[in-house]
């Protein structure tokens, strides 16, 4: 009896409840797709370096999916809370029929247990769908052999999934029967008929509030962006990050009374058709959700902000390793013994053949040690209040002296810029930030440098850019060139720089030659373990590729994660609240129907209040983010600027496309509940 | 006079072949222009069907119901929102005031959506406001009303459109005996200031009284029919209890 009593409940909540059902199956499957990454992952043959940055990527995954886990979970709670609030009525009736307490919470576990079996079983068999699709674009962001792909279905993601979400059902059917177990009879049989009190608010109160509201959030704007670079204290981001929280609360609390207040004052709009029944539904609908609604919008602007940051730093990154991988291999050493990369590359047997325009340049450093970062420096450094740990540090390092002529060489094969420099001047070349800072210390002051006898004035006043070592990103922490006539007595060659492309062998093609170089193979040849000379460091152009591809897709992964968590969260409540007034209200449009009023107009009315209360908070967030990504710029400014309207084009994409779901479902569901009551 | 409502053998039943009720069984009658009607009858005595029939929230059968000269029984669709909007004003007994809207946005939301000129709605609100006693409670939500403000500000919304017909069903249902005596009032202030032509349905004799003429029906046929004519409401009343007394114990112990 029990039993067949929560099926027939369930079969009516399948109805009434689409977008909850929705959402648990879009939970559990967005939940299975990104924790079975793993396991797609490793059918990948990749580079030993890709594999690195996969084991990160499982393990973050997986620390967020706790996080996501939480996210989810109190979705479902609020949810399901909220469901429970609209059956109280049914709770009631059982209990005036005399059902035990006990009784109403076994139909509840057996509620529970079905929609359970129901939204793991479909959003299981979803997410393994779906996640075929993303394993192609693993492999496409990996760029992997497509010949690998495989149908894969993760065991360990399926148990993780369903022993998250068994949890979370365990703690929403706790929550649930405590509430049916406080509650008094009397309030469940009247659930329903209660009043619906408009406390409005008063109008000169609200539009007082707005305008702070309006300014604080201006302000935060402002100290954000214009004056970005005055806030260099976590506290400081904190207290704009506060404000912005703050102001986007008071602009809920305040902005539908705001909203009321201007528009029942335009009476030519606000008294034509069913206006004024619209904006006060949706003034009602607002006042109701000051909390949520702020939440939403910020889990909105997060969503916005990560995705389109996380899509900026793919096009970025990948527009920087166009321009500073320009050739396709360096090789570079420590000279200790005299002996070169060239010498050492014929005699372990290399095919010198494989490489064409080789430039092999060498640098310079004093042979006693005496040349360091920090002595290059000078005093500037040894004033620096740091602990001497730090000091002792840079005071260690050696610096590096190249003439001026090898680096134009190798510029020049760069496409970089050339310098020239007169007798006595010597420049530094740098392109990591921090060191850039540190050593242009010494430049301002006109640190002078001794070589051979002759004292050399900085060109310029601050590190130039270049470098040698191709890297995905700025990494050179500089080195010092000098005119090429510099008389290096007491200096000894220092490093080793070889830099080639590859060329056609008879017996290799360029690729093979690419992924021969690659291969813990030819490393082991040119780096034997009873080798004489210092390792060789080997640079490709094709292994930058593949690390910096798999950390991109690491952020772009996490991006999407997060993003499509979140904007289900927000656009399943905002759902279900519209949903939930529906029900509510399908009284108001009986009414209206009974005085006259078209289908066509109730529908628009109904169009209206849907779309402005999805609207808004995706509108505010909007606005935040106009600003909240100059800021996500900012941070990740190493990574370059490029494809900032690409990444908004596809934020906005995927925002439109599963927002706009909801919104639909909802609107549909919504006409549909109102319509049912006509047939009485 | 014209007639304005006319039912010509009129059925509504309900149910299938094998278990049928006749809620409205035949029933034929007019209303003329600027008549006070009250129907009586006993709870399942057919007069709410009746109602809803002639306010085309429920279809006939079987007859026809002319409002002036049109059939409503065959209007459709939009046709039948535009007629209620247009030739009907209704009261009901649950009020059915939009709680989310003040007393005065629910009276200004009948000529609204008329597409009535925002220039003109305030002026003719507050007029009828001031007619029904309610001008103090216009800026006031439903939950800060009384019954009988809430009836006023609905039979308000009802008459403004200047509608052909006033349909009002058990208008006094739900209002103490004072709140009843004064919303009856208004009616039948309505009825000779306005001309309003007001269909009323009630089971109570008092209610009932302040017509001009009452059509009683029983199981879903016309029973009888009495006219105020030159009688004051007291003697309307008894001749009303004479009637109902008639019609058989059942209507006494209704509620």
């Amino acid at each position: 009896m029990l039993f067949k009593l929560s099926i027939q409940n369930l079969k009516k909540s399948m109805r009434d409840y689409a977008i909850y059902f929705f959402t648990l199956i879009l939970g559990v499957a967005i939940f299975y797709v990104f924790n079975s990454l793993e396991k797609q992952t490793i059918m990948l043959k990749t580079s030993s370096a890709d594999y690195e940055i996969i084991e990160l990527m499982n393990s973050v995954m997986s620390g967020i999916s706790v996080f996501v886990a939480f996210v989810l979970g109190c979705l479902i709670v609020y949810a399901s809370n909220f469901l429970m609030k609209r059956r109280k009525k049914e709770f009631g009736i059982y209990m005036l029929l005399g059902m035990e307490k006990g009784k109403i919470a076994r139909i509840l576990m057996i509620e529970t247990i079905f929609i359970g079996l129901i939204s793991l079983g479909a959003g299981l068999t979803l997410g393994i769908v779906v996640s075929q699709g993303m394993s192609m674009l693993v492999i496409q962001l990996f760029e992997a052999d497509m010949s690998q792909f495989e149908f894969i279905v993760s065991k360990s993601a399926i148990g993780k999934t369903v022993l998250y979400f068994v949890l979370m059902y365990v703690v929403v059917l706790l929550l649930d029967v405590f509430v049916v177990g406080k509650s008094k009879l009397i309030n469940l049989i009247h659930a329903e008929k209660k009043v619906e009190k408009n406390t409005a608010k008063n109008p000169v109160f609200c539009a007082i509030v707005f305008l702070i509201a309006i300014v604080v959030l201006g302000s935060a704007y402002y100290r954000m962006t214009a004056e970005a670079t005055e806030i260099t204290e976590t506290w400081q981001l904190m207290v704009e990050i506060g404000k912005g929280v703050v102001a986007t609360f008071l602009i809920f609390w305040s902005g539908s009374g705001m909203f009321l207040f201007v528009v029942s004052r335009r009476k030519k709009f606000y008294l034509r058709g069913l206006n004024c029944f619209t904006v006060r539904e949706l003034e009602g609908r607002f006042n109701t959700t000051v909390v949520s609604g702020s939440i939403i919008c910020l889990m909105l602007f997060v969503t916005i902000c990560v995705l389109s940051s996380a899509m900026s730093m793919r096009e970025s990154v990948n527009h920087n390793l166009k321009e500073m991988t320009p050739v396709d291999v360096n090789f570079d050493m420590d000279i200790a013994d005299g002996q070169r990369i060239e010498d050492i590359l014929t005699k372990t047997g290399v095919d010198t053949g494989m490489f064409r325009d080789v430039i092999s340049i060498q640098s310079y450093t004093a042979a006693d040690q005496s040349l360091t970062v920090a002595s290059t420096i000078g005093t500037a450094f040894e004033e620096l209040q740091w602990d001497d740990s730090v000091k002792d540090y840079y005071r260690e390092m050696l610096d590096e002296v190249i003439k001026v002529s090898d680096y134009n060489a190798i510029a020049r094969r760069y496409g970089l810029e050339e310098y020239t420099l007169d007798q006595d001047e010597y420049m530094v070349v740098a392109n990591f930030d921090s060191m850039v800072s540190l050593r242009n210390l010494g430049l301002e002051k006109g640190q002078t440098l001794t070589i051979g006898g002759r004292t050399y004035h900085p060109k310029y006043k601050e590190c130039q850019d270049g470098y040698i070592v191709m890297a995905s990103n700025h990494t050179n922490f500089g080195f010092i060139l000098v005119p090429d006539d510099v008389n290096l007595e007491g200096y000894r060659s220092y490093y080793d720089y070889y830099v080639a492309d590859y060329q056609e062998t008879s017996s290799m093609s360029i690729e093979e030659i690419s992924t021969y170089i690659d291969s813990a193979q030819f490393n082991q040849l040119i780096n034997p373990e009873n080798k004489t000379w210092p390792s060789i460091e080997i640079t490709t152009k094709t292994d930058l590729y593949a690390n910096s591809i798999s950390l991109t897709a690491m952020v772009v992964f996490i991006g999407i994660y997060l993003g499509i968590v979140f904007m289900i969260s927000s656009a399943a409540i905002l759902a279900l609240k519209e949903l939930s007034e529906a029900v509510d209200n399908k009284e108001k449009y009986v009414i209206l129907r009974r005085i006259g009023v078209d289908e066509k107009d109730m529908n628009r009315s109904i169009l209206a209040q849907s779309a402005i209360f999805f609207g808004m908070p995706l509108l505010l967030a909007c606005i935040h983010s106009i600003f909240g990504i100059q800021v996500c710029n900012y941070l990740l400014e190493t990574f370059g600027k490029s494809g900032l309207l690409y990444s908004i084009i596809v934020t906005a994409v995927l925002i439109v496309f599963i927002y706009g779901i909801y919104f639909l479902i909802t609107y549909l569901c919504s006409k549909q509940m109102i319509r049912e009551k006509r047939t009485r | 006079m014209s007639a304005v409502l006319r039912l010509e053998n009129v059925e509504k039943y309900y149910g299938n072949s094998s278990n049928l009720t006749k809620a409205v069984d035949r029933i034929s009658f007019s209303v003329e222009k600027g008549e006070f009607v009250g129907i009586m009858g006993a709870s399942g005595s057919g007069k709410t069907t009746l109602l809803n029939c002639i306010s085309t929230i429920d279809r006939v059968t079987a007859g026809h119901i002319y409002v002036g000269e049109e059939d409503i029984t065959k209007l459709k669709g939009n046709k039948l929102n535009k007629f209620r909007r247009e030739e009907l004003g209704f009261i009901f007994q649950d009020f059915n005031l939009l709680d989310t809207l003040t007393a005065y946005e629910n009276i200004a939301l009948a000529l609204s959506i008329q597409n009535v000129s925002a220039a003109e709605i305030p002026d003719r609100v507050i007029q009828m406001a001031e007619r029904l006693g309610i001008k103090e409670v216009l800026n006031k939500y439903p939950y800060q009303m009384s019954g009988g403000q809430k009836q006023r500000v609905a039979s308000a919304r009802a008459i403004i459109t200047n509608p052909k017909l006033v349909l009002a069903d058990e208008p006094t249902g739900a209002l103490d005996s004072k709140a009843a005596r004064y919303l009856l009032e208004s009616l039948c202030q309505m009825n000779e200031q306005y001309r309003a032509t007001i269909l009323m349905v009630t089971h109570d004799a008092f209610t009932a009284s302040y017509a001009e003429r009452v059509i009683f029906i029983k199981d879903g046929k016309l029973f009888h029919e009495i006219r105020k004519g030159d009688d004051d409401r007291k003697q309307f009343f008894d001749k009303i209890i004479e009637v109902v007394t008639m019609l058989g114990g059942d209507l006494s112990d209704v509620v």
